[in-house]
Order: C-alpha cells, then structure tokens, then sequence
C-alpha cells in the first residue's frame, strides 16, 4: 500500500509542475501586467514596481526564479494586497473554505445516500419517484440560483439567518446547503444506480437463496459495491465543490479561499492567481489520492494488484 | 447442444425480423412522457428566447427611466430593471446567449471529443493506451479554473468563452467515442450474420451506426445543461458575458443583487434557467433510455 | 431407482404455474408442472434455456421478483408446508436451511466483497444460533470437505482468488454447510471446463452419498444427465413433456422431443453421421401455441396434437413413466 501510495505521489509530481508551467506562461503572455492596468500610475514609479516584482527580467529567468521559489513553497507577495504574501492570504482564508466544503460534503452525503438507498429499494414505485424528483429539482438548482433563493426565503423573508458573513454556527447553514444540496441531489443518483446495479447481481440472488434477512442484503452485500460509483465521484465532486466555493463565498461573503481567488481574477493578481491554482491543483491530486485508497480498501478485487 | 437452436442464428433472426433501432429507440422515447415533457418544454423556451424578441415591443437596451425597477405589469410582464429596461426581453436576449452558448461549446467538445477518440480508437495499442491516460490525468485537473484563467487573461470575449467551455467538456466525449470506435473494429463478429444472408450494408446502416450514434446523442444532449452550467457560473461571478450583453447567469447575478427590494429580477431569470436545465436533463435522460439502453440504469 | 413409489415424497410440487407480467404482454413461464422429490434421489431437470426450469425451482424459494413474476396457482408441499403459500418470514428460515441452492455462474455468483469465510458461514449464522468461532471452524470443514486444500487459510481470501471450479466448489460447500435436505443445483456446470465438470459432479455425487441430500439438478444437457441423475423430468416451452427413470427415458423414451434431444448428443453419436438437429425454434410463450408446444417442430405430429380438443396433459404411459405426447398415449406411437 505504501508503495502505491509513493508512485502515485511521484507521478504526480510532473502533473503539477505542468500546470505551474501552464500558469505561469499563460499569465505571461497575458496583454498587460498587472500594474499597467486601471490605475493611473506615472510611468516611472511602474518601472519601479516592475523592477521591485523583477517584471523586467527576460521570461525564461522569471521563470527560473519562479519554480526555485516555488521548491521553497514561497509563492511570492500579492500584487493586489501591498506587503502580505500569497502564502499567508492562501493559509488565512483556506480554513474559511475548507470548513465550508466539509459542511457540504457532509449534507451531501447526508441527504444523497439514504434518498439513493431508498429509491433503489422499490424502483418505479413512489419510494423511488419522491427522493428522485427531489433530487432532479437539486440538480435543476445550481447554487447560484439557490443561493440567492434561500437567502431570500430563509434568510430575508423568514429572518432565520443572515444572508451575509461567516461569524455564527447559524451563518454555515445557508451556505453549506445552498453547496450541499446540489451535491446531494447527484450522490442520490449515482447511490440509487448503483445500488440498483448491485441488487441486480447474481451474487444478490445467492445471498437471498441462502435466508439471509433483506436488511442484511442491503447493508452487508450491497453497500460496499452499490457505493462506489459515489467514491468515483468524490473526486470531480471536490473539484466542483472548489469551483461552487467560488460562487457561494461570493454570495454569502465568506471570507474564504474562494472569494480570495474570484477577487484575485478581477485584480489581475498574477501571483495570487497562480499560487490558488496551484494549490488547488495540489489539493485535487491529494484528495484523488485518497479516494484512490478509500477505492482500494473497499474493493478487494482492487487491492490484490499493490 | 446441437439441438437446441443456433444462438447466434436465432438473435440474427430476431435483428432482421425486428424493427429497426431507430423506430425501436422512438417508439420507447415517445412513450416516455417525461422526456416528451422535457422536450416541449425546450422548444418553447427556445422560441421564447429566438423568436421572442421580434414580437417583443421592446429592445435589450432600451431604457425607460421614468419606470424603472417596476414590478411585473401588463406594459412590462415581468417588470423592468434598475435602468428601466424590459426584463422580459432581456431574458429572451440573455436566453439568446445561455442556450447559444451551451450548443457552441457541446459542438467544440463533440469536435474535439469525436476527433480524439476516433484516433485512440483506431490506432489502438500503445497509443491508444497513452491517450486515453493523458484524458485520465486531465479529468483530474481544475478545470473550472483554467476556463476562469483564460477569461480573466484573454478578456472576456464570447467566442473564447464557448471555446474555453467546449476544452474542458470533451473529455467524456472522448471516451465514449473511443469506445464506439472499438466495438466498431469488432465488426467480425457481425460476419456470422452476414453468412446468415443478411446484407452487409443492411446490418451496418441499420444496427451498427444506430449504436454507434446513440450514446454521442445521448451524451451531447446531456453536455449541453452542463455547458450552460458553466457559462452561468462564469457569467454569475462576473468573468463571463459582459454588459450590456446580457445571459442568464448574468440577469440572475443582477438579480441576486437587488433580491431584497425586488425579488422579481431575481426569481424570472432563475426561473427560465432552472426550468431550461430541467427540461434538457429529461430530455437527455430519455434519448438515453430510448437510444441506450445498456446505460439506462439511473 | 433406490426406494419404491409407494414412498411419501419429500418435495411434492402440483400443477405449479408461474407467469411473468411484462411490459410485451403475459409470457407463461411455467404452466401445470408437477413432479414429486423422493429423499436421498437426484431428480433432472432438463430443457432448453426458456424452458421454465429454472423459474420452476426459483419459484419454491420465492426468489422470483413480484412483479413482475406471479405465481398464478399450485402447490408446493415440503413436509406439511407449502411453499408458495408461506410467509416470507417462513420462506426465508426454509431458504438455506432445509433447501439450499447452487447457481450456474460461480463466477458472479460469490459476493466479490465479502470474504469467502464470511459467505460460508452466513448461512449458517442465520439459520442456527452459533458462536462466530464455532461458524468459522464449520467453514474451515466445509471447505475441506469439497476437496479444498489450505482450507484454513483460503476462508480468509475473496472470490476473485479462486479458479471457477473452486468456486464451484465453494458454492456447494455454502450451500451443504445447513446440511439441507433438498439441494438445487441450477445449471451448476454449464459455465465450467469440461473436465471441472466432472470433478463438480463428482463431489454432488460424494456429498449426497455422505449426507442423503436429495438433489434436484437443472441442466439443459442431456448427456450429463445420463449418469447423474435417478430421475428425469423433461421440459419445454413451460410444460412437462416426458418424465421418468434415466434408464428408461433413454431406452425407451416415450416423446418425439426426448427423442430428439438424444439424438443430437453428439457423445451418443456416429462420428460419421451429421448430427441431429431439431428444425425451428421455440416457441413464443407470451403466445403460446394451442395444444402440445413441440407439435410444430415435431415430425411426428398430427392435426389432434395442435387442436383445443385433445388437451396435453402428462399421463402414465408405463410403470413411473409418464409422457405427455398423446399419439403415444393413443398408443399410435411406441
């Protein structure tokens, strides 16, 4: 296992270099800097700031200088935030969004798979048509639709919760379900296909042809197998989850990573932008990794190759 | 044993006796009232956002400052915004753009994703082995990101926008079509049939192109609400459609912003694009059924 | 045949008929089958795939999914209890306990995520209230016992260690562990290497001379029925159409379909004739055709044999066999 674990960490490694790569050139060749834009600077004092962020530098040395910094997790100062470092921005506000994904995941799971169990218990009955209209309406609702819809409802018009910041328990509801649900309405779905997938094996019939209970045909012969399509997704899943913080944070105004990178986007925050999305690479790979493992462990037929 | 019929023989005899995929696939997507209902629905709002604007009164920028944020009347059925522009007409111009640019982006990815997968397909072996684990390590990738990345570099222009959307679609597609491609190279196994007496040609126009085609169908129809998707968020987070060009993300975005006075310019918008995904995720989910059935399971 | 008629049979199915409700109308399945299970006997089970006999069995456990399956009518007596009016409770503590069963495909038909120890023992651990130690040291015997080595350590592996035959064999000692009275094996070498197969056959052979398990063995081929089995029971298109001693049905088989099923054995065969097959294809049991269902395949087959007015039923023909062909019973063929 350990051995696995250490390939797919090395493998990984020219994968990221890559997209550093890509970042950085692509930002490059971007028209204009990141001081040249919207604000009125005299042209001497932009010289000096392209000279104080080594803007001059023939590319290839930029470059250079680029990757050696990055060998030393040093990301560089944000060019929108004076005297604050990309590393020290990424570690404030990352906890903010991590938190936030984790409540999502969480209501995602929470909601997905026991609508998914139940509606593949009696398919083409109402147990099956309830729990998968409802998850039809959750994916029909992107969360910058719900977003917005339950802020007006719960939050405005109900006055339960606030509609904006990150300070109470009761600020983590909204947006954790307005993240959540959408997630929970797919889970739902794959639960319910593979659940439906499983029940239909041949394996199943043994199971029942030796008298064991339908609860254990369920819980003990089918889970584990019927969930796996789920752990499939677990890995777009926070890739999405990553992409729907962007959306959320800018809804709710949470202070997280998310917003950080949105905001970064409309600055022409060069070095923040590449440092998010290199971090978010890094924590996709990572997160992969782990869904690779949590696979493994389930799947005895997977774990016989390491 | 020998007795018992020829297994090939007899479902050789049921292929040419049966009615063909396509009346097949039909038959069973016009019995599926949903995705009739999906379907409908569609070509409603696609006349709404296409041919609406004709009929409409009013112009996307038109601007009438004496009613402005005005709540839905009979002059203006959904209200007007905060510059006293219709809304209604705005959202059929902002469908305009949302739909345009979910075919646009399914048609780059479907280009991309056919090309790639038919060349893995056929050049199989180590190639096809190398390609497919290049399509495997980008799935992987943020991508949401990078679309955000090159908006934000390359300004936000809508021809990269739907550019930029169909590059990170076409994954899928590859898949998919590389797969169809290899069964197609299976075609061997069709010569018993064709030793049956069955035309070749027949076998081939009427039961291998079906096959093939039915997923790249199914799967394009159900690219097209996650390309939407995707122009939305972008579009939502202001790094996608730019005023005063409108789409829905963006009427939703507004929308968002003034909720608290004036629920409607929130709750129109949101509505046509939720009732749109709607209506294409039902319709996806039948052509599946109809056209697919080996992947009909959820 | 080892015990005489006069004997009360330990399973006594009656007029059992099932049919399936499908989206392409009702397709009779199973129609008017009976057969009586007599302890410690091998009772075969033979006909084509869509023959019925393999819902016949799956429609005593109950393991037919309702709807779309329907048992429309009969009886199935096992003891004094009739399976197909018991509860689902009392069907599931009859399941693996008194009648187990062993299915076609060994390759799909072990749970791949549970271990192989684990799946022994669960019958047992549902049926009788045993210790987990005790379950375990039984699954360790019962592994042993259908001849596999390193018992001990290979209860800890998972299915997809096995070799198909050994799967097999797990699945019978899975099936055995209860010490069943009635065992159903469907089809259980059909998806084996010919020599597996006889080594599979073998041990059902073994195990029911150590434990007087009476076998009901569903195959759709003739050949392996020969010297397997005390009894046939022949099946088509959802009816009974011949049963009797093996030695009898093959010596003188009393229906054209028995008939033709042996003549294209290739075992039983000149190597230089062509072999025997039979002309056209079943029929279609969401219509099924009008008096005896082999009548247009069958070369002997008069108008009566098609017509309402002769009905098939099966019929004593000659002491313990029974033939559903009426020019037989008419005494026209012999």
């Amino acid at each position: 296992m350990l051995k696995f674990i250490a390939s797919r960490l090395l493998q990984s490694i020219p994968v990221l270099l890559l997209i550093a790569t890509a970042t950085f050139f692509m930002v490059r060749l971007a028209p204009g800097g990141p001081f040249s834009q919207e604000r009125q600077v005299s042209p001497v004092i932009l010289e000096k700031i392209n000279e104080h962020y080594g803007l001059n530098d023939p590319i290839i040395v930029q470059y250079g200088n680029y990757l050696k910094n990055l060998f030393k997790l040093d990301l560089g100062p944000s060019y929108a935030y004076q005297g604050r470092s990309v590393k020290e921005l990424i570690a404030e506000s990352f906890p903010v969004s991590l938190e936030l994904g984790c409540y999502a995941l969480l209501v995602a799971l929470a909601l997905g798979i026991p609508a998914g169990i139940i509606a593949s218990l009696k398919p083409n009955t109402l147990y099956d048509y309830l729990p998968m209209s409802f998850s039809m309406l959750g994916i029909c609702l992107p969360t910058f639709v719900l977003g917005p819809l339950l802020a007006l409802t719960l939050g405005i018009g109900l006055g339960w919760f606030h509609v904006s910041g990150w300070y109470t328990l009761g600020d983590r509801v909204l947006p954790s379900l307005t993240l959540g649900l959408f997630y929970g309405a797919y889970i739902a779905r794959l639960t319910r296909a593979g659940m439906l997938e499983i029940l239909s094996k041949d394996f199943i019939r043994t199971a029942r042809a030796k008298g064991v209970p339908e609860h254990k045909v369920i819980f003990k012969h089918s889970l584990k197998g019927g969930m796996l399509p789920v752990v499939n997704f677990l890995g777009p899943a926070v890739a999405g989850l990553i992409s729907g913080s962007f959306v959320v944070e800018t809804i709710f105004q949470i202070p997280g990573l998310g917003r950080h990178f949105v905001n970064a986007a409309f600055n022409r925050d060069y070095t923040m932008i590449m440092g998010t999305v290199l971090f978010y690479a890094i924590l996709i790979v990572l997160f992969n990794l782990v869904v690779d493992i949590i696979q493994a462990a389930m799947n005895p037929r997977l774990r016989l190759h390491d | 044993m020998g007795a018992l019929i020829d297994n090939t023989a007899n479902e050789a005899l049921t292929l040419e006796s049966g009615t063909s995929l396509w009346k097949d696939a039909w038959y069973h997507f016009t019995r599926n009232r949903l995705a009739l209902l999906g379907g409908c629905i569609f070509l409603v709002v696609f006349l709404f956002s296409f041919a609406g604007p004709w009929l409409s009164p009013y112009s996307y920028n038109d601007q009438d400052l004496s009613l402005v944020s005005q709540p839905p009347s009979k002059a203006h059925w959904m209200g007007t915004d905060n510059l006293g522009r219709d809304l209604c007409t705005r959202i059929m111009y902002g469908g305009r753009v949302s739909i345009g640019v979910g075919f646009a982006a399914t048609a780059v990815s479907l280009l991309i994703g056919v090309l790639y997968g038919t060349v893995s397909g056929y050049a199989g072996g180590k190639t096809d082995a190398l390609m497919m684990r290049i399509v495997d390590i980008l799935y992987a990738l943020p991508f949401t990101i990078f679309v955000i990345l090159l908006m934000v570099i390359f300004g936000r222009n809508i021809v990269l926008l739907f550019l930029a959307i169909g590059a990170v679609e076409w994954l899928t597609m590859a898949r998919i079509v590389r797969g169809q491609v290899l069964s197609l190279k299976k075609l061997e196994f069709i010569e018993a049939a064709v030793a049956l007496g069955l035309s070749r040609n027949r076998i081939i126009l009427r039961h291998l192109i079906p096959n093939v085609l039915g997923p790249v169908i199914v799967y394009a129809t159900l690219t097209v609400p996650s390309a939407m998707l995707l122009e939305a968020v972008l579009s939502f987070l202001g790094l996608g459609v730019q005023p005063p060009m409108s789409s829905w993300g963006l009427l939703i975005k507004d929308g968002s912003e003034m909720m608290e006075v004036y629920p409607w310019l929130l709750i129109f918008p949101a509505f046509f694009f939720s009732v749109t995904l709607f209506a294409l995720n039902f319709l996806g989910d039948g052509l599946r059924d109809a056209l697919d059935p080996q992947s009909a399971q959820d | 045949m080892h015990f005489s008629n006069t004997q009360k049979p330990l399973l006594s199915v009656q007029h059992l008929t099932t049919s399936f409700y499908t989206r392409n109308g009702i397709v009779r399945a199973v129609q008017d089958v009976s057969f009586n299970l007599k302890e410690g006997e091998i009772l075969g089970i033979v006909g084509e795939s869509g023959s019925g006999k393999s819902v016949t069995c799956y429609s005593l456990l109950g393991l037919l999914p309702q709807p779309p399956a329907k048992i429309e009518s009969g009886r199935a007596l096992l003891g004094d209890v009739d399976l197909l009016k018991a509860s689902r409770k009392q069907l599931r503590s009859i399941r693996g306990k008194r009648i187990s069963m062993v299915f076609q495909d060994p390759m799909t038909s072990l749970n791949p995520f549970l271990k192989v120890g684990t799946q022994l023992a669960e019958a047992l651990q549902e049926h009788a209230s045993i210790r987990t130690r005790e379950a375990h040291k039984r699954a360790i015997e019962a592994l042993e016992e259908v001849g596999i080595q390193d018992a001990a350590k290979r209860v800890e592996d998972y299915p997809h260690q096995f070799s198909g035959g050994m799967r097999q064999r797990v699945m019978i000692a899975m099936a055995l562990i209860t010490r069943p009275e009635v065992l159903i094996a469907d089809e259980p070498t059909t998806a084996l290497d010919v020599t597996v197969q006889a080594q599979i056959l073998d041990i059902l052979q073994k195990r029911r001379a150590e434990l007087g398990t009476s076998i009901i063995f569903i195959t759709h081929d003739l050949g392996v029925v020969s010297g397997f089995c005390d009894r046939v029971h022949v099946m088509y298109a959802g009816k009974t159409l011949e049963s009797a001693p093996t030695r009898k049905l093959f010596e003188q088989s009393k229906h054209p379909y028995t008939q033709a099923l042996q003549s294209s054995i290739p075992a039983l065969h000149d190597k230089e004739t062509a072999l025997y097959t039979i002309p056209g294809s079943p029929p279609d049991l969401s219509n099924p055709p009008r008096g005896c269902p082999f009548a247009p395949r069958c070369e002997h087959a008069i108008p009566a044999c098609s017509s309402d007015e002769t009905p098939m039923e099966l019929k004593p023909i000659g002491e313990e066999h029974f033939s559903a062909c009426i020019r037989y019973q008419q005494g026209d063929l012999s």
